[in-house]
C-alpha cells in the first residue's frame, strides 16, 4: 500500500466565491512542489504526497513532514496577507492545516486531521491497522452503513474490522465489504474519497491534473512538468545526476560556480545560498562578478567550458624552455608553444596575463599560490594555471 | 525542431573539404546561447555536457534558475533526453561519439512530437540533417597581445543552413561572445570602453527576441 503524506486545510475544503480558496490550495501545492516531485490533489483543501522517495532523498517521514509543514505555513501565510490587502478580505484567518502520514490516503486523511493544530501525525509502516481501530465508524464517510453498525452496537473502525468478513459481505454487500477492508488497514483509500483524479504515470503523455483542475496558472504547470521529466531521469540514473549551477564568489571560474543536486523547481532550488544566484543573473552584463572584490580575478567573458579536473600542460617558449611566473607575477618568457596532457604542439598566437592570485581557501594548512594565463591559440583560447611549479589547462574558451 | 551546432563546415558541405584547415571553436557558446532566450520563459535541459562553464552560462544570459544539467548520463544519453523532453522546451545534448541514424531519428522525432527543441552540441557525430546547423567557421579572439590585455570577445562567422523553411545559406557574423558575454551581431563592433552601450544592448534584445520565435514552442 502506498505510504502517503497527507495535507488537509479545513479552511479550503469548499470552493467559494472569488475563488480564494482555489488559489490558497493552489498556493499550498506549489510550496510542496518545491521539494516533492509529485503531489496529488485528492480534493479541495487535501493533497496527497507519496513519501517513498522523497522520505528517502530527505531522511525520513519526519523530515519530509516537517518541511510540509513549513512549506504549507509559509504558502498560508503568504495567501493571508494577500487576501488582508484585496478588496475581498472576509476577515477569515488564515486557517492552519494539518499534515498527517500513513499506509494509504484514508489513514493519511485521518492522521492529518488527528494532526490538526499540533505537530504532524507519522503512522509508523505498518501499524495502520492499530491506529485505524479507536477511529468511530463515520469516518468512513458512509452514514447509512454507520448507522447500521452503531444499532449493532459497532461503534469503532476497530469493532467494524473484527466482524467475520463473509458476514459483512452478506449483510452490507460489497461496498460494506471495501469499507471493512480499509477499516482493517487492508485497503489504501474509498472510493469516492478523490474528486481530481491521479495523474498518469509520468512520460505517458496524458493530461496531468493540474490540466484539469486548472487551478494555476501556466509557470507552476510548467515547474510541476519539469520536476516530473527529472524525476524520469532520476528513476534512469539516481537521485544525483540531475544537478542545477549556483554562483557564488571566487577567483577562477571553477570555484565562482558550483552545480548542486536537483531538489526541486523552485527558484532557490532548496538552497541556502541561492542569493548568490541575483547577482549573476539580470542580464548577464559583467554578472558573476557582482561587485566582490576578488583580487586576481580575470576579466570577463567567462570561459564557456572549466575543467572539473584541470589537465596538466606544458607551456614553452621558442626555445623549448618552460615559461614560469616570478613572484611579483611577471611571465618569465614569451610563451611560443603550448601542449595540453601529453598532445600535439600547438603555436601560441597572443597571450595575456598572468593574474596572481594568493588563496587560502583550498587548504588549513595554507596558502595557495596561483597564477593565470590566458592564451590564444589557432583554434580557440584557453585558461591555465600556474601553481606547484607546472601548468593546469583550466578551461577553455570554447 | 533539431538544431545542430559544430566547428568548421559539416563535412556533406565542405565537400570532404580537411575539416581541420576550417576548425574553429566556439560551439559551445553557441549551443548554450541558443538556451539563453528561452530559458527566460521555459526550461531547458543540458545533457552530457560534463564541463560547462556556468559563469560563462550566466552571462550569456541563460536563466540558471531554468536550466537542469545531466552532466554525465553514460550510455543512457539518448533515453535521458527523450524523458527530459516531458517538461522541458529545449534540451541541449553533447552526444559521446557518432549517434546511430535510427537513434538520431526516433530523439529528433520525440522533440518534434513534443514541440521542443533539440539543440545538438558538436554535430559532427550527428547522421541526419538538423532542421538549422550552425557552424562556426573562422573565430578569432580580440583584446589580447603579446603579454596585454585581456579577452574581450570572439569574432566568429556563423553559418546557418537547414531544411525546408531553413535551407538558405546564412552567413553572419557574430561576437561569440562579446566582452559582456553574451552572443551579438558583428555589426556593432565593440570598441574600448563603451563595450555595453544602450545600441548594443538594444541589438541583443532585438535578436534574443528573434531567437526565442525560434526556440520557444507557441511563441508568437
Amino acid at each position: 500500500m502506498q505510504r502517503l503524506l497527507v495535507i488537509w486545510c479545513p479552511g479550503i475544503l469548499e470552493e467559494r466565491e472569488h475563488g480564494r480558496e482555489a488559489r490558497m490550495f493552489g498556493a499550498v501545492v506549489g510550496a510542496l512542489q518545491a521539494f516533492a516531485t509529485r503531489v496529488d490533489p485528492v480534493r479541495p483543501g487535501v493533497c496527497a504526497v507519496p513519501t517513498r522517495g522523497p522520505s528517502r532523498y530527505f531522511g525520513g517521514d519526519e523530515v519530509l513532514a516537517h518541511m510540509a509543514t513549513e512549506a504549507v505555513a509559509g504558502a498560508v501565510a503568504t495567501e493571508a496577507v494577500a487576501r488582508a490587502v484585496s478588496p475581498y478580505a472576509v476577515g477569515t484567518a488564515a486557517q492552519p492545516a494539518g499534515i498527517g502520514v500513513a499506509d494509504g490516503l484514508f489513514a493519511g486523511v485521518l492522521a492529518a486531521r488527528a494532526a490538526l493544530g499540533r505537530g504532524p501525525v507519522i503512522v509508523p509502516p505498518g501499524e495502520t491497522p492499530s491506529f485505524l481501530v479507536p477511529w468511530p465508524v463515520d469516518s468512513l464517510d458512509r452514514p447509512e452503513l454507520a448507522d447500521l453498525l452503531v444499532r449493532l452496537g459497532v461503534r469503532t473502525l476497530g469493532g467494524f474490522a473484527a466482524l467475520p468478513g463473509p458476514q459483512v459481505l452478506a449483510r452490507f454487500g460489497e461496498e460494506g465489504a471495501l469499507c471493512q477492508r480499509v477499516a482493517r488497514g487492508m485497503e489504501g483509500e474509498l472510493p469516492g474519497f478523490r474528486l481530481f483524479f491521479p495523474r498518469a504515470v509520468p512520460g505517458h503523455g496524458a493530461a496531468v491534473v493540474t490540466r484539469q483542475v486548472g487551478f494555476w496558472g501556466g509557470s507552476a504547470d510548467a515547474d510541476a512538468r519539469a520536476a516530473r521529466a527529472v524525476a524520469g531521469v532520476q528513476e534512469l540514473l539516481g537521485p544525483e545526476a540531475v544537478v542545477r549551477c549556483r554562483l557564488q564568489g571566487g577567483r577562477g571560474p571553477a570555484q565562482r560556480a558550483r552545480l548542486v543536486p536537483w531538489t526541486g523547481p523552485d527558484r532557490a532550488g532548496g538552497d541556502p545560498d541561492a542569493v548568490h544566484d541575483h547577482g549573476g543573473q539580470d542580464g548577464g552584463t559583467g554578472s558573476g562578478n557582482s561587485g566582490e572584490p576578488w583580487p586576481g580575478q580575470v576579466p570577463p567573458p567567462a570561459p564557456a567550458v572549466v575543467l572539473g579536473r584541470p589537465l596538466p600542460a606544458q607551456l614553452t617558449d621558442g626555445t623549448g624552455k618552460t615559461v614560469g611566473v616570478t613572484g611579483g607575477g611577471m611571465a618569465t618568457a614569451v610563451p611560443a608553444r603550448l601542449s595540453v596532457a601529453g598532445g600535439a604542439w600547438v603555436e601560441v598566437t597572443g597571450w595575456a596575463g598572468p593574474w596572481p592570485s594568493d588563496e587560502r581557501w583550498w587548504s588549513v594548512r595554507g596558502r595557495r599560490r596561483q597564477a593565470r594565463m590566458q592564451v590564444v591559440t589557432a583554434h580557440t583560447a584557453h585558461l591555465l594555471t600556474r601553481e606547484r611549479g607546472g601548468w593546469w589547462l583550466e578551461a577553455t574558451y570554447d | 525542431m533539431t538544431v545542430g551546432t559544430g566547428d568548421g563546415t559539416p563535412d556533406a558541405e565542405s565537400g570532404g573539404a580537411t575539416a581541420a584547415t576550417r576548425r574553429a571553436g566556439g560551439s559551445t557558446t553557441l549551443g548554450f546561447a541558443l538556451l539563453a532566450a528561452a530559458s527566460a520563459a521555459s526550461w531547458c535541459a543540458a545533457v552530457g555536457t560534463a564541463d560547462p562553464g556556468i559563469v560563462a552560462l550566466a552571462e550569456l544570459g541563460v536563466d540558471l534558475g531554468h536550466l537542469v544539467l545531466v552532466p554525465c548520463p553514460g550510455p543512457l544519453w539518448a533515453q535521458v533526453a527523450a524523458t527530459l523532453f516531458d517538461g522541458m522546451d529545449v534540451v541541449l545534448v553533447r552526444p559521446p561519439g557518432p549517434v546511430r541514424p535510427g537513434l538520431a531519428r526516433r530523439l529528433s522525432a520525440r522533440a518534434r512530437e513534443r514541440r521542443g527543441v533539440l539543440v545538438v552540441l558538436g554535430s559532427r557525430g550527428w547522421p541526419e540533417g538538423a532542421d538549422v546547423q550552425l557552424s562556426v567557421e573562422a573565430g578569432a579572439w580580440q583584446g589580447v597581445e603579446a603579454g596585454h590585455g585581456h579577452l574581450r570577445g570572439r569574432h566568429a562567422e556563423v553559418v546557418a543552413s537547414g531544411r525546408r523553411a531553413a535551407a538558405r545559406l546564412v552567413r553572419v557574423g557574430l561576437w561569440l561572445p562579446a566582452p559582456s558575454g553574451q552572443v551579438v551581431g558583428a555589426s556593432n563592433r565593440p570598441q574600448e570602453g563603451q563595450t555595453e552601450q544602450e545600441g548594443q544592448r538594444e541589438e541583443v534584445e532585438a535578436e534574443g527576441a528573434a531567437a526565442a520565435r525560434h526556440l520557444v514552442p507557441g511563441h508568437p
